[in-house]
């Protein structure tokens, strides 16, 4: 488990690294934590002949918060968010999340960006960044672009990035006073590849009937998705323990998982369900279930 | 000898070395002019080499050689197998094995993903895996056979070459291993017939077990399944072989459980004698059965470093250590039972199939091993057993911590706990109804142990055992906790399992101790410490017996140049086999020191003690001889230095025809295996919509016979408990319809961390073995064997109310929630 040679350079600048990436094309990474690629290029499944090192681009590894705007660089650990202060207050399910992220080396060194970019459909941020409606910015030599998030996963490890684009930071819209989340996860051991995960962010009106809600899923396809578009049943009234059911029965037929030795297609779908109606419920304060 | 030591709960003397990072390993081992292997494994499962063209490879810079099966010349050898049938079972059981050839390396054939096909040796690994990526080999795919049932059908393809097999077991010592007089024609041919990529099939039974079926009230049967797993030890398997020009030797660092194997497979493969091959480790992280095996490498390195006249380190890495170490567990029962009406048993009838993978290298001890386990702690009166071990394409299956008890206790206690919900009878009342008691050990099982011995089970109190786990669990109230639990919508069970556990292996293991001029003891032995304390055990038994404080010994393992011979470590076996050995040779220590001592004091042996370093006057403490002294009187001139006055004819201390110096060997004979015997219980809390569950309590009473040292004791069962925690719910060999391996990372494949584990609450029961003069049993394995069937039943316990039944591994939601839709479609 050696990675084939490659040649690294560590680019001071983000123009500098964008300026790499674009020189050499599809045969170049780029490298944050490296907890994803590192071990694909020593099992050689992945084997570019460039690597691109971001950890010296200034300007990657900070959040801020800014009107209701929550800016997370592409270089901030898993860790910095598991132990921001400033997230616990505006967006408190991203520590949250974090926890369930690998185990604290990992977490020390892989990225949020990073794990953006790797579009694992069964991880935390993709799902994150899809629930909460959250947006991508990518620079290249051609200038910086904004990706939303309901466009930039396509499938398996794959993203709207394209191949001399590298992804600076994600913004993600602050929890409202008025908005509830739930994350919910089935691994088989904690730390684990998630097999089903679901978040959920609900915003109630002041009389406490449904204004909007977000549910995405991940671990069941190609992608973290948002399996349901039309969420008209639910909103406009209070939440109900019936209308929960309602949307995790909906959920588990508009969902088309796979299946593996863990958990089959069918698993996963009853999981999808089982999740959906216990982030609900919380996100809804109905009592009873927590995962 | 007094017990000082031996009993109490002397800190491990490893560990000050292997927490302060100064234990050294194969990986940190390095000599001058080092090389750096890399092995070409087959990406296919199944497939014909049509060529290999090594050209390109050995083109580029910094490769210093590669080697394919056409450049071994006699180092292709058949790797020898182990486990083989004893004479006796031979003839009684009259097994149909089928040997197959497994060479150093692939030669026109692969069978499964992962096996060795070229060995590139380079200046560093990075180099060595470049190269092995541009060996060419033409392979022809042939239909990859995953499947047990149809490795038997008549259209799969056979894996091994029946001609071969057939030409194999005729050869010397093939004959005597595999067949029975009885099994060949007065033409001189072997009259066996084999099914399609059968291994071994064999049938054995004892007992009325017609009758028993006949009279029985009740009938049960039920298919199980062991899903396939192993040991994964941190450290994979490894060595440097460093030869030594000038004589033609060779040393070999070795991370093995078999130091003295290898050392005869490398002097028989490289036309060296023994005495030039010196095989050794340093400290070892993990074997677990997996390094019991003999594999390639285990030649290919040793080779290479003969070859280029320099040093050849190759380590396992962790895709390789899935993809080509040694498999274990798989295993599929279709079983039934007869009871009385009071569920008492009667008779067990069943057969199993092992998917022993590519190669079948320890015929007898998984199937055979296993079966002997029925017989207790339950008392059986009669069985019938059709084994059957099948090729397919994965990697060979052989011993894993527990080899072959897992899957077997797994199988009884479901079946017990099958007959208990059958009868309505409690599970706990079942298992007492069947115990074999205390007042009725030792035990005949009325059949051959895997060793040949009869199987006599001799001492333990299989009930005491039950009873106070169910004690310390809380049993009793347990119901009433489920039923309160019930209302908040809480699904929560408990589950048991009871096992017997064989252990010390024989047929003998030696120990030598040393006390040099200067009065240092040390103790050699040529078991392997593979992380369980040896050093420290070894030694409370030598202090004890020399009355001498433990630090004053020093332990040396696993080194083939320390002692005469050794099995190695497997088996549960070396605190039996080796640590009676060290008594002995203490033994024989003492009566050397006592004649030295009385001669000098002018007094008997017999008026002589060992006590506190010195050699003393019984009653008379003022009179006695440090050990110090006692071993420069057993050297010419009474000098540590010798020959510092060299006195022709002078050698002072010792009495007339005494050898000098100290230095005597005792050995320990094991006429049969001894067995200890274990409970488990568990509390469980399973989430009947996600299929996932949590362990919220854990209890194991443990008998290991007499306990040298109980906090390796408890290491021993906290470690064994964890990986069979493991292996009931996480760990899972996975292979896909080609053949490929699906978790072949860390990542995929998932060992148990801290969190996964509760804390394991620990009892330990003594009962002696009258079979050594320690009293010992095994420790080793009776942690792993019960968390599949504990951990199975607390879960079917938790799901009662919907009726689901588990009845295979691992207890991942896949199974778990397969397990009550089946239970939902059978009740609508």
């Amino acid at each position: 488990m050696r990675p084939a040679a490659f040649e690294y350079f560590a680019p001071a600048s983000i123009e500098e690294a964008a300026g790499l990436l674009a020189e050499h094309g599809p045969e170049a990474r780029v490298l944050a934590g490296g907890q994803s690629l590192i071990p694909a290029m020593n099992l050689r499944v992945a084997r570019p002949s460039v690597l691109i090192d971001i950890g010296r681009v200034a300007g990657l590894d900070s959040i801020t918060i800014d009107n209701g705007t929550v800016t997370i660089g592409a270089r901030v650990t898993h860790r910095a968010i598991e132990d921001s202060t400033e997230l616990a207050e505006a967006l408190p399910v991203l520590p949250a999340m974090a926890l369930h992220i690998g185990h604290p080396s990992v977490r020390n060194r892989g990225t949020f960006g990073g794990s953006i970019a790797n579009a694992d459909p069964a991880s935390e941020w993709p799902l994150a960044l899809l629930a909460l409606g959250g947006q991508v910015k990518a620079v290249s030599p051609r200038g910086e672009r904004v990706i939303d998030s309901g466009e930039f996963f396509v499938s398996y490890f794959e993203t709207r990035l394209d191949a001399d684009e590298i992804l600076t930071g994600v913004s993600l819209p602050a929890l409202k006073a008025n908005q509830r989340w739930s994350f919910q996860e089935v691994a088989r051991q904690p730390g684990a590849f998630a097999l089903v995960l679901v978040l959920v962010r609900a915003t109630l009106a002041a009389d406490g009937t449904v204004d909007e809600v977000r549910l995405a899923i991940g671990g069941c396809g190609a992608r973290p998705i948002l399996p349901l578009d039309d969420w008209s049943f639910l909103e406009g009234a209070k939440p109900t323990p019936d209308a929960v059911e309602e949307a995790a029965s909906r959920i588990e037929k508009a969902i088309e998982p796979f299946g593996d030795s863990n958990a089959s297609a069918q698993d996963r779908r009853q999981m999808a369900g089982a999740l959906s109606r216990r982030a609900l419920g919380e996100a809804f304060g109905l009592g009873g279930e927590k995962g | 000898m007094s017990d000082l030591f031996v009993g109490a709960p002397i800190r491990r003397k490893e560990d000050p070395d292997i927490l302060l990072g100064r234990a050294r390993y194969v990986s940190d081992v390095k000599a001058p002019g080092m090389l750096v292997a890399s092995v070409l494994r087959s990406p296919f499962a199944h497939a014909r080499i049509k060529s290999i063209d090594t050209g390109e490879a050995l083109a580029i810079e910094g490769v210093e050689a590669v080697y394919t099966a056409d450049d071994l010349g006699p180092a292709l050898i058949n790797l020898a197998s182990f486990g083989q049938f004893p004479p006796i079972l031979l003839n009684m059981w009259k097994p149909a094995v089928r040997a197959a050839p497994v060479t150093t390396m692939a030669t026109d054939k692969v069978r499964f993903v992962g096996e060795p096909v070229a060995l590139v040796v380079a200046c560093d690994r990075y180099v060595a895996e470049d190269a092995a990526e541009r060996i060419h080999v033409d392979y022809e795919p042939l239909e990859p056979v995953v499947d047990v049932e149809h490795a038997m059908s008549a259209d799969a393809p056979d894996i091994h070459d029946e001609a071969a097999s057939r030409a194999l077991i005729k050869t010397d010592p093939w004959r005597a291993w595999c067949t029975s007089p009885e099994q060949w024609t007065e033409a001189g041919e072997l009259d066996v017939q084999w099914e399609r990529n059968v291994g071994l099939d064999m049938h054995v039974h004892t007992g009325d077990v017609d009758g028993a079926f006949a009279k029985a009230a009740h009938t049960f049967s039920d298919r199980f399944y062991s899903h396939r797993y192993s040991g994964v030890p941190l450290e994979g398997r490894g060595m440097l072989a460093i030869p030594d020009t000038t004589d033609g030797s060779l040393k070999v660092w070795s991370s093995c459980q078999l130091p003295y194997f290898h050392r005869a497979l490398i002097s028989e493969a490289l036309n060296i004698s023994e005495d030039k091959v010196r095989v050794a480790q340093p400290y070892l992280g993990g074997g677990f059965g997996m390094k019991a095996g003999l594999y390639s490498e285990d030649i290919l390195i040793p080779f290479a470093a003969m070859k280029l006249g320099r040093p050849v380190k190759w380590l396992e890495d962790k895709r390789e250590q899935f993809q080509s170490s040694n498999h274990s567990r798989e295993q599929h029962f279709d079983a039934e039972v007869a009871v009385d009406a009071e569920g008492k048993l009667l008779g067990l009838r069943y057969s199993v199939i092992i998917d022993v993978g590519a190669y079948l290298t320890f015929p007898v001890v998984l199937p055979y091993l296993g079966m002997c386990h029925v017989f207790g702690p339950y008392k059986l009166p009669a069985l019938d057993v059709r084994f059957k071990s099948v090729f397919t394409n994965k990697v060979t299956s052989a011993p894993y911590r527990g080899a072959g008890r897992p899957e077997v206790v797994f199988m009884v206690n479901r079946l017990i706990d099958r007959i208990a919900r059958e009868l309505g009878i409690d599970a706990a009342e079942v298992r007492r109804r069947n115990f074999i008691r205390p007042d009725e050990m030792p035990f005949d099982a009325g059949i051959p142990y895997r060793d040949g011995s009869p199987m006599i089970l001799d001492s333990g109190d299989y009930p005491g055992a039950l009873e106070r786990n169910l004690e310390a669990i809380g049993y009793e109230g347990f119901r009433a906790d489920q039923a309160r639990a019930r209302e908040d919508g809480r699904y929560i069970g408990i589950g048991m399992c009871c096992n017997i556990e064989a252990g010390g292996l024989g047929p003998v293991e030696l120990a030598r101790i040393e006390i040099t001029p200067k009065g240092d003891v040390v103790l050699h032995l040529g078991v392997v410490d593979t992380g369980q304390g040896q050093r420290t055990v070894f030694a409370q038994i030598c202090a004890d017996a020399l009355g001498i404080d433990i630090e004053r010994v020093s332990v040396r393992v696993g080194d083939s140049a320390g002692i005469a011979y050794s099995r190695g470590t497997y088996h549960s076996r070396t605190a039996v086999t080796a640590g009676n050995a060290v008594l002995v040779a203490a033994q024989r220590v003492e009566a050397k020191l006592k004649v030295l001592a009385g001669h000098h004091l002018e007094t008997s042996p017999e008026d002589l003690e060992l006590v506190d370093g010195a050699v003393r006057v019984k009653g008379a403490p003022d009179l006695s001889i440090s050990l110090e002294r006692c071993a420069q009187l057993g050297v010419p001139d009474g000098s540590s230095v010798a020959g510092a006055t060299a006195t022709a004819g002078a050698i002072l201390g010792l009495p007339p025809d005494m050898s000098p110096g100290i230095d005597e060997t005792g050995h320990f004979v094991a006429k049969s295996v001894v067995w200890g015997n274990a409970s488990h219980a568990a509390i469980v809390e399973v989430d009947p919509e996600l299929g996932t569950f949590i362990i919220l309590r854990y209890v194991v009473v443990h008998d290991c016979g007499r306990v040298l040292n109980p906090m390796l004791v408890d290491g021993q069962i906290h470690g064994g408990v964890a990986q069979g925690i493991g292996g009931a719910v996480l760990e899972h060999l996975v292979y896909d319809d080609n053949g490929q391996l699906a978790t072949s990372t860390m990542a995929d494949y998932m060992i148990p961390r801290a969190a996964d584990i509760p804390e394991i609450e620990i009892i330990q029961m003594e009962s002696p073995s009258p079979l050594n003069p320690l009293g010992v049993k095994g420790a080793g394995e009776g942690g792993t064997i019960g968390p599949p069937a504990a951990l199975a039943a607390a879960v079917e316990d938790a799901l009662a109310t919907f009726g689901a039944r588990i009845t295979e591994t691992p207890l991942s939601p896949a199974v778990i929630l397969k397990a009550l839709r089946e239970a939902k479609a059978g009740k609508g």
